[in-house]
C-alpha cells in the first residue's frame, strides 16, 4: 500500500509474522535492502510487505534503527556511535539480540547487522569458556578425550 | 525469579470464559500456522508467547504482567476458554525452554560474523566451547598476531634492557625478549598447525621480527598463500621503535631488517590472490624476475622499506593492476614511477625525488619537501593534487607549474601550506613580484579553486604575497584561505595598491578561515572586493580546519578560538559594505566552519 504523507514520502507498510502492522516512510525502510529491491520490483504496490520471518516485537526495533539512520548523515557520527551504543543496550531489554540479528540478516540492514555482531562479540571479549557456556547455555558436548585434545591445540591462547 | 504459580492459577481461573468465534486449530500452540485468520487481539497473543517462547528468561517478569494485561482483555472480549489449557500447558513448558541454547540457533555464517569481531585469542578460545564453536573456528578469514592477542591484555610485559648505542643483540637483557619472541613464534606456530580454514581474507603480523626470525615467519607467510590470502600486512615498526626509542637508542642494520619475501609468491601458484601488501620496516629488493606472483597486486603500502630503483622497476613492470602506492618515510632517495594502472599516489618523505609517468593517476599526494623534488608529473588525467611544499615563493611558482597542462584538474585541491623552514621563510615582497612576473599571466589556466593555508609557523605573515599568487591564477573562481597565524608583518601598505592593473573576472567565491577581523585582513579584503567584479559570496570565519594527513583535517574545537564579539562582527560589516561590489556579494560572517 502506497500512501503519500504531507511532506510528499511515500510511505510502506510492512507486516511482521504476527500480522503486526507498521507504516513507515520509503527511505526509512530502504535502509534494508531486501525491502529495497521488493520496492524496486514493485512488490509494495498491493497491500503490505509481508515478512515472515520477522516477528512485530523484533520489526519494532528495526525500524527505530532504520529511522535513526535514514535521518542521519555521515556527519554526525560521532552522535551516530552513541546512538547505536543505546540503542542495542535498549533492545538487549525488549527482545534477543540472536532474533535482532536473524532480522538484521534477512533484511540485509549491514549497519544494524554489524552493530548486533559486535555487541555479540564483545559479551565474549576476555570471558573463560565456562563463562560463555553460562551466559549462552552452550552445551559441551565434547567426550572427556576430545575436550583434552581440543584443549590442547589451542593452549597458547588460554596462556 | 517469576512466580509461576500464581500466573497458572490466574490464567485457569479465566478457562470457562464462554462464546469463543474463533477457529479451533488456530490454538496459541499453531503459532506457525496462518494468523491471519485469527482476531487481532488473538495474533498479538500468539506474538507475545512466540516472544516467549524465544525470548531468555530475564525477559519473563515483564512478560508475564503484559500477558496478563492482554488475558484480562481476552476475557472481556469472550475469547473461548479451550484453549487456555493448551497455554497453561505451553507456559507450564517454558520453564524448561527458557534455558534454550539461542546463540547456537544463528547459522554458520551470522555466528562467524561475530568471531570475524573478536580479537584472534578471543576467537581460538570459543573453539574449546562446543563441537559446533570447535567447527566455526576454521571460518576465521582474517587472521591478526601481534603482541597483546598473542599474550593477552596482562600478558607478558617487554623486557628493559639496555645500554645506550651498542648493536640490540649484544645488550645485557637480549636473551629475555628472544625468549619472548621465541613464546610469540611458538605460539602462533601452533595456531597454524591446527587452523582448519581452507581460505583466509587477510593475515597481519605486528611484531618484532627481524632477520634472524625470518625464515620462521616465512613459514606463515606460505600457509597464508596457501590459503589464497588477498591482504598481507607485515608491520614491525614497533620493535624498530622499541630498539631505537625504549633501549637507549640501541644501533639497528639494515641487515638485521627482515627481507620480504617475495619468492614465496612466485614458487606458489595462488599466490596471484594477493591484493593488498602493507609493509613497515623491512627490505623489499625484488630483482626482474620477481613480481610474477604479485601480477593481481592492487595496493602497495610501504612505510620505513628499503628499497631501491630496481626494485620497483620490477614491480611496476609485472603488477599491472597496481591502482594504489604509498611511500611513507621510504629508504630510497630517487624514484621514478611509471605504471599505466595507477590511480593514488601518495609520497611522504624527505626530499625524496621523484619522476612520474602515470597516464592514468587521478590523486597524487607529495610531502616530500620542496615542489622541485617532483622532476616530472606526467599525469594527463590527474584531477586531486596535494603539495604540502615548505618553501613559497619559488616553490609557489614551481607548484603552480606542475598543475599546468592538466585538463583534468578542474578543481585541484592544490594545498599549499606555508610552513617551516628557518630563513626561507621571511619572503620579501621583491622576490614574489619576480616570480610572479616571470610567469606570463594565463599560465595557471586550469586552476579554479585554489586553497592556501597559511601555517602558524610563519613568523610575519605577508598578505600581499597571496593576492599576487591569486593574480596569478586568472581562471579562479575559489578561493579559499585559512590564516592560523595573526603576526602580520608590518609594512603592507602595499595591500592597497596591489591588484591594481588586474582585475578578476571569474573570482566568485572567497572564504577566509582563521580570520580575526584585523586591518591586514580587512585590507585584504577590501582590496579583492575593488577587483573581483564577479565575486558573489565573501565568507570570513574565524574557525580553522586544515588539511593534516592524509584525507584528515584538523579543527579547532575550541570554542573560544571561533567566536567573534558582537561589537568586532559589526565593525567588520560595517567597513567591508561599503566595498561590496554592486551586482551580488553576500558577506557571511560565520562562527562556525562554512562550506
Amino acid at each position: 500500500m502506497s500512501i503519500t504523507t504531507e511532506n510528499n514520502e511515500k510511505m510502506i507498510t510492512l507486516m511482521s509474522s504476527d500480522g503486526e502492522e507498521f507504516v513507515v516512510e520509503e527511505a526509512v525502510a530502504a535502509q534494508s535492502q531486501t525491502i529495497k529491491h521488493l520496492i524496486e520490483d514493485g512488490c509494495s504496490t498491493e497491500g503490505s510487505i509481508p515478512l515472515p520471518n520477522v516477528t512485530g516485537r523484533v520489526l519494532s526495533e528495526v525500524i527505530q534503527y532504520c529511522k535513526k539512520h535514514s535521518s542521519s548523515d555521515d556527519k554526525e557520527e560521532k552522535e551516530l556511535e552513541a546512538w547505536d551504543a543505546e540503542f542495542v543496550k535498549a533492545a538487549d531489554d525488549h527482545v534477543a539480540l540472536t532474533d535482532l540479528m536473524m532480522a538484521a540478516n534477512f533484511l540485509d540492514i549491514k549497519g544494524l547487522l554489524d552493530l548486533v555482531a559486535q555487541t555479540l562479540a564483545n559479551m565474549i571479549t576476555g570471558k573463560s569458556p565456562e563463562e560463555v557456556r553460562r551466559m549462552w547455555n552452550i552445551k559441551n558436548d565434547f567426550t572427556p578425550e576430545e575436550a583434552e585434545k581440543v584443549r590442547k591445540e589451542n593452549q597458547w591462547a588460554f596462556e | 525469579m517469576i512466580n509461576w504459580s500464581s500466573n497458572l492459577s490466574s490464567i485457569n481461573e479465566m478457562e470457562e470464559a464462554p462464546h469463543s468465534r474463533e477457529p479451533a486449530e488456530a490454538t496459541v500452540t499453531g503459532v506457525q500456522e496462518d494468523t491471519s485468520v485469527l482476531s487481532s487481539r488473538w495474533r498479538q497473543l500468539c506474538s507475545l508467547l512466540r516472544g516467549f517462547t524465544y525470548d531468555h528468561y530475564r525477559y519473563t517478569e515483564g512478560w508475564i504482567s503484559e500477558l496478563s494485561d492482554h488475558m484480562r482483555d481476552a476475557v472481556k472480549a469472550s475469547v473461548l476458554s479451550r484453549r487456555w489449557r493448551q497455554l497453561c500447558s505451553l507456559l507450564s513448558r517454558l520453564t524448561f525452554d527458557q534455558k534454550e541454547d539461542r546463540i547456537s540457533q544463528l547459522p554458520d555464517d551470522m555466528l562467524a560474523g561475530i568471531l570475524s569481531k573478536l580479537d584472534t585469542r578471543d576467537a581460538v578460545k570459543t573453539n574449546v566451547l562446543s563441537k559446533r564453536w570447535r567447527h566455526l573456528g576454521s571460518s576465521l578469514r582474517r587472521l591478526t598476531f601481534d603482541h597483546s592477542n598473542i599474550f593477552g591484555t596482562n600478558g607478558s610485559e617487554l623486557p628493559n634492557w639496555g645500554k645506550a648505542r651498542i648493536h640490540y643483540k649484544d645488550v645485557e637483557g637480549y636473551p629475555d625478549f628472544q625468549e619472548l619472541r621465541l613464546e610469540f613464534f611458538k605460539r602462533v606456530d601452533q595456531f597454524f598447525l591446527n587452523f582448519k580454514g581452507t581460505k583466509i581474507d587477510s593475515l597481519s603480523v605486528r611484531y618484532f621480527i627481524d632477520e634472524e626470525m625470518a625464515s620462521r615467519a616465512n613459514q606463515w607467510i606460505s600457509s597464508a598463500i596457501a590459503l589464497g590470502v588477498e591482504e598481507l600486512e607485515l608491520d614491525f615498526t614497533k620493535w624498530i621503535c622499541y630498539i631505537r626509542h625504549k633501549l637507549n637508542r640501541c644501533s639497528i642494520r639494515e641487515e638485521d631488517f627482515y627481507t620480504f619475501p617475495h619468492w614465496l609468491f612466485t614458487q606458489s601458484t595462488t599466490g596471484s590472490a594477493l591484493k593488498h601488501l602493507s609493509l613497515q620496516s623491512c627490505i623489499l629488493r625484488p630483482q626482474a624476475e620477481v613480481g610474477e606472483g604479485l601480477s593481481n597486486l592492487k595496493t602497495l603500502r610501504l612505510e620505513d622499506v628499503y628499497l631501491d630503483q630496481v626494485s620497483m622497476e620490477a614491480i611496476f613492470s609485472k603488477c599491472l593492476k597496481l591502482e594504489e602506492l604509498y611511500l611513507i618515510t621510504c629508504k630510497v632517495s630517487f624514484l621514478k614511477v611509471v605504471s599505466t594502472s595507477l590511480r593514488k599516489l601518495q609520497i611522504h618523505g624527505d626530499g625524496m625525488k621523484v619522476e612520474i609517468s602515470a597516464i592514468n593517476l587521478v590523486d597524487f599526494e607529495y610531502r616530500g619537501g620542496p615542489s622541485w623534488n617532483i622532476a616530472l608529473l606526467d599525469a594527463p588525467r590527474l584531477s586531486n593534487m596535494f603539495l604540502l611544499t615548505p618553501v613559497p615563493p619559488r616553490e609557489v611558482s614551481h607548484a603552480l607549474s606542475l598543475c599546468s597542462g592538466k585538463p583534468h584538474l578542474i578543481d585541484p585541491i592544490l594545498v599549499m601550506s606555508l610552513k617551516d623552514d628557518s630563513e626561507e621563510l621571511n619572503i620579501t615582497f621583491d622576490q614574489v613580484d619576480e616570480v610572479v612576473a616571470q610567469q606570463s599571466i594565463g599560465t595557471f589556466h586550469s586552476i579554479k579553486l585554489l586553497k592556501l593555508f597559511v601555517s602558524k609557523h610563519i613568523v610575519d605573515v605577508d598578505l600581499s604575497q597571496i593576492l599576487r599568487i591569486i593574480n596569478a591564477c586568472p581562471t579562479l573562481e575559489k578561493l579559499e584561505l585559512t590564516l592560523l597565524n595573526h603576526t602580520y608583518q608590518e609594512n603592507q601598505r602595499e595591500i592597497k595598491e596591489l591588484g591594481g592593473g588586474c582585475t578578476h573576472k571569474s573570482l566568485e567565491q572567497v572564504k577566509m578561515d582563521g580570520c580575526v577581523g584585523n586591518w591586514y585582513e580587512i585590507e585584504f579584503i577590501i582590496a579583492l572586493l575593488k577587483h573581483a567584479i564577479a565575486l558573489g559570496r565573501v565568507v570570513l570565519s574565524p574557525y580553522k580546519r586544515f588539511y593534516y594527513s592524509i584525507g584528515d583535517f584538523y579543527e579547532d574545537t575550541d570554542p573560544e578560538l571561533y567566536y567573534w564579539p558582537e561589537s568586532r562582527r559589526e565593525a567588520v560589516r560595517k567597513k567591508l559594505q561599503n566595498y561590496m561590489p554592486v551586482n551580488a556579494a553576500e558577506l557571511l560572517l560565520c562562527d562556525k566552519y562554512f562550506l
